[in-house]
């Protein structure tokens, strides 16, 4: 079979092959591919071509530069080879075979062999791709792919850097890294003076400084400087061109993806940035805790629920989300929600359209701000938002961690929109779990596909009363932990995510959203 | 058997076997990076047991047989982490029928070397950032300047290129004189 048996089975296949295909997907391939022997035979058809290509393209490419190899694999000696004598055959089959360790090592896996530059700090959720030390363990010259989390490396001389996940770098020597893509900082003390990082599009030298750098993914570099200075140049070998640009405290600078030009006077945001390792996260233990974005998928709070399931706010009911549309609320209206019997309900806050009524009582939500009354779809369990203009979807991560899976659930909680949980009926359900405080990150991802539109705020109510209040405002990056304490005669928990003006790319998420 | 000749011959027989190989270990354990592991210590595990290969049997059967071995302890190892790998009944099954491909695989692979050679520089070119660089589709997306479900159509494309090639080119050969 040369044609896919069923429509999204070649995105499905490499997102196997990169490891980042969900539980849910691998069980429904699983299941096609036992079943159905079409979706079998044309499972192990993709994967052949990607594993000759992948050998081809690799070792056998590099080898096949070798006579000497060429005609051991072909099996038969030559006349060129015969008149080799005995002892440089031997000597080239060892190098031979060194050079094939050597291809396998470095070429398959990029490993990082080189000679020692600092050591591996500290990690922080932190998830590698292929080689890499582990805590006090050496940082060695060559490549490393940190999927997740954080990193913190400490360099010869003396300079710190901390990379957050998705970031890929290159140890080029002492005092030199190459940032493939993601995001560092970087504290260089005087002794490391002169330290570089080098991108697609720019080389960035150090003055004695704290800086962060972004290499994004469609080639462009930014360079915020938080203490010192540092020079940002464009890498002429790159697009041809020189020009440098000395960037001070407090400012930034940003190189377009082709290396072409310098865009300076911006300014520096710290908040982009993180230079010491957050503390390490209680472990998400199931026992003693309620997973609330669990039960926004229609669960009982303890992993039963379903990925991407969330609520309409227009109309109480499930729906598969992340939402793909805006819709307008033209009245505040208290949605009840039947599929869910541990959710009082839902609505769009709109503090403009008069009384927002944020349970099935009638509790109001008497500080709710002047919004649009624009929504996206409502609540849902999943770490995923859509990017309306670009059609994708996109993973949202806080402190380099992905949310929205089992280790990490999330509740996307796009404004504007509100949700009650009823916690009397939640305590019903769960008799073994005393519920005292939430807990949750919260904030706005750092990698969004444009700025916030407009500064979102996000709220949390205790029997209608305003507990927390959290302001994510247009251009910096919020990340919060959340811990409200809970008396036990509390029956409403209220989430609420408000926007003053266009709710576009204001994308507020609660990670590991816990009752406890 | 001299160490010289040893090193000369498992070489050889590896070079020739290795796709056929790493194709068996990617269709059970269809995680690139991991492949590439189980790859590069099997092989380690095939050279120190070199001594064992009978010469002229099948060393690509041989060195399938130690690959198994390394991979059913690879998901002994990862059986309690969170990582998302093909179900058991998956496994076992894909473990039982792979082997009958084998008699075939040479022959198959040769062809979609064949037709790896015919494809245009452009295919080449999203294989080799995709295969050789590794590249996730995102970056690839990125250097094309398309969406990364655009790539996933691209890959698809020309996966059935190859696919068609390699059947077309596997019936002419053995179609009667």
């Amino acid at each position: 079979m040369s044609t896919p048996p069923f429509a999204n089975m070649d995105e499905l296949l490499q997102r196997l092959l990169d490891d980042q295909i969900e539980p849910d997907e691998m069980r429904r391939l699983g299941k096609a591919i036992r079943e159905d022997p079409r979706v079998r035979d044309y499972y192990l058809d993709s994967l052949l071509v990607s594993a000759v290509i992948r050998r081809s393209s690799q070792v056998t490419g590099e080898l096949s530069k070798s006579d000497l190899i060429r005609a051991l694999s072909s099996g038969t000696g030559r006349g060129g080879s015969r008149r080799l004598g005995r002892r440089i055959l031997s000597i080239a089959a060892l190098l031979l075979l060194g050079a094939l360790i050597l291809a396998s090592l470095h070429l398959l896996r990029q490993r990082a062999h080189g000679p020692a530059v600092g050591v591996l700090a500290g990690e922080y959720e932190a998830k590698w791709r292929g080689s890499h030390p582990r805590p006090g363990e050496p940082v060695c010259i060559g490549s490393y792919n940190l999927r997740e989390g954080m990193a913190k490396m400490d360099l010869d001389p003396g300079t710190s850097l901390v990379l957050e996940a998705p970031c890929q770098i290159e140890f080029k020597g002492v005092g030199e890294v190459a940032l493939r893509s993601g995001r560092l900082a970087a504290v260089v003390p005087t002794q490391a003076k002169g330290f570089r990082v080098r991108t697609h599009a720019a080389i960035i030298t150090d003055l004695g400084t704290e800086f962060g750098v972004i290499a994004r993914s469609d080639g462009s570099t930014e360079t915020h400087v938080l203490k010192g200075s540092v020079i940002v140049a464009l890498d002429p070998n790159r697009s041809g061109r020189t020009a440098s640009l000395a960037v001070e405290e407090g400012q930034a600078a940003a190189v377009d993806a082709g290396g072409r030009t310098i865009r300076d006077g911006l300014t520096a945001q710290a908040d982009l940035f993180v230079l010491q390792l957050p503390s390490i996260r209680q472990p998400p233990s199931r026992a003693g805790r309620l997973n609330i974005a669990d039960i926004v998928g229609q669960g009982n709070g303890r992993g039963a629920g379903t990925l991407d399931r969330g609520i309409d706010v227009g109309t109480g009911r499930a729906f598969k989300g992340p939402a793909a549309t805006i819709r307008l609320a033209r009245r505040n209206e208290f949605r009840p929600t039947p599929e869910f019997p541990c959710i009082d309900g839902v609505f769009v806050p709109n503090g403009a359209l008069g009384p927002v009524v944020i349970s099935s009582t009638g509790l109001t939500f008497s500080e709710c701000p002047r919004t649009m009354g624009s929504y996206y779809g409502g609540p849902v369990n999943s770490g995923k938002f859509f990017d309306i203009p670009s059609q994708r979807s996109y993973a949202a991560r806080l402190d380099g961690v992905s949310f929205g899976t089992s280790a990490h659930p999330a509740l996307n909680l796009h404004p504007n929109a509100g949700i009650t949980f009823d916690l009397d009926q939640i305590r019903r359900e769960n008799p073994d779990i005393r519920i005292d405080r939430f807990t949750a990150v919260c904030g706005v991802p750092k990698d969004l596909p444009q700025p916030q539109f407009s500064d979102a705020d996000v709220w949390i109510l205790l029997d209608g009363v305003v507990r927390l209040r959290l302001q994510c405002p247009v251009g910096r990056s919020v990340d919060e932990r959340v811990d409200v304490s809970i008396p036990a005669q509390t029956r409403f928990l209220t989430l609420i995510a408000t926007c003053s003006g266009r709710a576009d790319y204001s994308w507020v998420l609660f990670g590991d959203p816990y009752l406890e | 058997m001299g160490q010289d000749k040893r090193t000369l011959d498992f070489l050889g027989l590896f070079v020739r076997h290795q796709q056929e190989i790493y194709a068996y270990i990617l269709t059970l354990v269809p995680h690139v990076n991991d492949a590439d592991d189980l790859f590069q210590d099997g092989m380690t595990v095939m050279w120190r047991k070199f001594d064992q290969f009978k010469p002229g049997t099948n060393f690509a059967a041989w060195g399938i047989q130690i690959m198994r071995y390394q991979i059913l302890e690879y998901r002994r190892t990862l059986a309690r982490s969170k990582r998302v790998l093909i179900e058991d009944s998956l496994f076992e099954a894909l473990l039982d029928y792979v082997p009958t491909l084998q008699d075939e695989m040479a022959v198959r692979i040769e062809a979609l070397r064949k037709c790896q050679a015919r494809l245009d520089d452009r295919a080449r070119r999203i294989l080799k950032m995709r295969y050789e660089h590794n590249s996730p589709v995102e970056e690839i997306a990125s250097c094309l300047k398309v969406s990364r479900r655009h790539v996933y159509h691209l890959l698809g494309q020309i996966n059935g290129v190859l696919l068609r090639c390699m059947r077309r080119t596997l019936a002419e050969g053995s179609r009667p004189i």
